[in-house]
């Protein structure tokens, strides 16, 4: 068993890692564990100084020093080296057009990076046709995920900031990466909080088993069935045989979407539980089924050093919900944040686990499903206070698609910093969910959101028949 | 009790300590979010060595609520 690499001592990879690594190992294309993204200002920048800044950034921050190292029995193992001298090359894109810009740093998102013993994740200063300028990130998802990109970016601004403003502090120490793992491991390895959390999680599995929502109705359900020669089984397999993805992004303007977060805000709940409550609606609609289960990804950044250790700590579990249409859209709501909330209770618990308890325990087969999709919701936006200070400076951020993924769909909703919107991001798998199909999700999606939250004592079979 | 919790409540938001005053909401005056509550539920579940009941703590909204319901649970 390894215990040390290059003289760092080496820790086992986390369940949230374990997640991503099970299924990039799964897939021929490894590009699938990438995020790519850009971040860029309407300023001139100095990219010498940026540079500089950005180099300080990866030495402030364990997670982005992260390695990887398998061992001679294959497993897997992690350490963080000292310190980081990244190659931070510049790219200018301004005497071609936006498109030829993104299709490059769309091309640079679906390049798999080596694994071993290297950094895991590559950063490019870059200037656009637009006049913005700023920094393209490629980042393995084994190391990183939104809540920590935006940390990371966000830092890189905010010592730049410093450098080259007057009355900008220099930004808070990030937390130790490496004291946060040593949490987590302790958890798995065996703790009081592991048992109740394993104890909550089989108890939900057991309380009955799930079934599947199409996109498009219960299609593939019938199939599943047909081939089976079961009739009453409630999995289905929703991939294809391919996973080359694209993302199809919708946009909520500024003014829907307040109509959205103010509502929120007044009753007392997430986005998520309204984008819950909204999704299952839908499927509920399309499928005949009270019974709808959705995986929900969760942050799992609670504590002040949580938020700043980066790496990737994101849980996702199955969110089933049996509501029938009688209930009040209100109604609804609460129910979903109460299950939010005991889940939120438990979520330290390892995803791998829940689902190989809950593949044992209803024998399903491997690809077969209960869940159409997985949605993530990111609150965190870019705004700062310290960088509010820099007056009215516009910044735009985009994600790039890596090409592909091992999921039929998955749903990200992140805030828009441009125009205080709403982007409704969906990765699909192209041969598995096309962009016809999405439009009409994403359409009857806030259909039913916005016909609730003007109406949220209306039943929600009242709203499916409004809608 | 007051104290204690303060300490703990302080590793979750970014606040004075002279902001965790009793009147204090945990969403709208200290910026909790409900996974933020949620997983201080945890903490104080193993720190005071007590079990939590969901339902109990859907109507706790400041800190002096969350007090007294501690003071109950370890009485």
């Amino acid at each position: 068993m390894m215990k040390t690499r290059k003289g760092y001592t080496v820790y086992p990879l986390t369940a949230a890692q374990k997640f991503h690594f099970f299924y990039m190992d799964a897939c021929e294309n490894k590009a699938v564990v990438n995020i790519g993204t850009s971040l860029t200002i309407e300023t001139e920048l100095d990219f010498d100084i940026l540079r500089e800044c950005i180099i300080e950034a990866y030495n402030r921050s364990e997670a982005m020093r992260i390695q990887f190292a398998k061992d001679k029995d294959g497993t897997w193992y992690q350490y963080v080296i000292d310190k980081a001298e990244p190659e931070v090359p510049f790219v200018d894109f301004s005497d071609g057009t936006m498109e030829e810009a993104e299709q490059a740093m769309r091309k640079w998102t679906g390049i798999p990076m080596k694994r071993q013993d290297c950094l895991m994740s590559k950063i490019t200063m870059i200037k656009m046709p637009d006049g913005y300028s700023g920094v393209y990130l490629l980042s393995d998802h084994m190391i990183m995920d939104a809540q920590s990109l935006i940390c990371f970016l966000r830092d890189i601004i905010e010592i730049y900031s410093h450098r080259v403003y007057d009355a900008v502090p220099y930004p808070k120490e990030m937390a130790s990466y490496i004291e946060q793992i040593k949490k987590d491991l302790a958890y798995e390895a065996g703790s009081r909080a592991r048992e109740r959390d394993e104890a909550f999680f089989r108890k939900l599995i057991e309380a009955g088993e799930p079934i599947y929502n199409g996109i498009d109705g219960t299609k593939k359900l019938e199939l599943a069935r047909k081939k089976s020669g079961n009739p009453n089984q409630r999995t289905a397999v929703n991939v294809s045989d391919s996973v080359e993805s694209d993302l199809t992004i919708f946009h909520l303007e500024e003014e829907p979407t307040s109509r959205l977060m103010n509502f929120c805000h007044k009753e007392h709940f997430s986005l998520t539980c309204l984008l819950l409550l909204g999704l299952r609606t839908y499927f509920q609609k399309e499928n005949g089924h009270d019974d709808v289960s959705i995986n929900t990804a969760i942050a799992r950044r609670a504590t002040l050093k949580e938020k700043r250790c980066g790496g990737t700590r994101i849980h996702s579990f199955p969110f089933r919900t049996v509501i029938p249409k009688e209930r009040t859209f209100m109604e609804a709501l609460r129910e979903i944040r109460d299950l939010q909330n005991e889940i939120f209770r438990h979520a330290n618990y390892d995803p791998v686990a829940y689902f190989a308890y809950r593949g044992k325990y209803y024998k399903t087969q491997p690809g077969q499903t209960y869940e159409p999709m997985s949605l993530t919701y990111q609150p965190m936006t870019l705004k700062e206070q310290n960088l509010e200070k820099l007056g009215d400076i516009h910044y735009k951020t985009k994600w790039y698609p890596n090409g592909a993924t091992t999921q039929a769909m998955y749903l990200t909703v992140m805030h828009r910093p441009e125009d205080n919107g709403l982007d409704f991001n969906f990765e699909h798998q192209v041969k598995a969910v096309s962009e016809g199909q999405l439009e009409y999700l994403y359409y009857y999606l806030c259909k039913i959101m916005f016909k609730g939250v003007e109406n949220p004592n209306l039943p929600l079979g009242d709203i499916m028949k409004l809608i | 009790m007051l104290e204690k919790l303060k300490e703990i409540i302080l590793n979750y938001v970014e606040v004075e300590p002279e902001a965790v005053t009793p009147e204090a909401r945990f969403m709208e005056d200290l910026g909790f979010t409900s996974f933020d509550f949620m997983s201080m539920l945890g903490e104080i579940e193993d720190t005071f060595d007590v079990m939590i009941d969901q339902q109990e703590t859907a109507d706790i909204r400041t800190v002096q609520e969350a007090v007294d319901y501690l003071e109950k649970l370890t009485a």
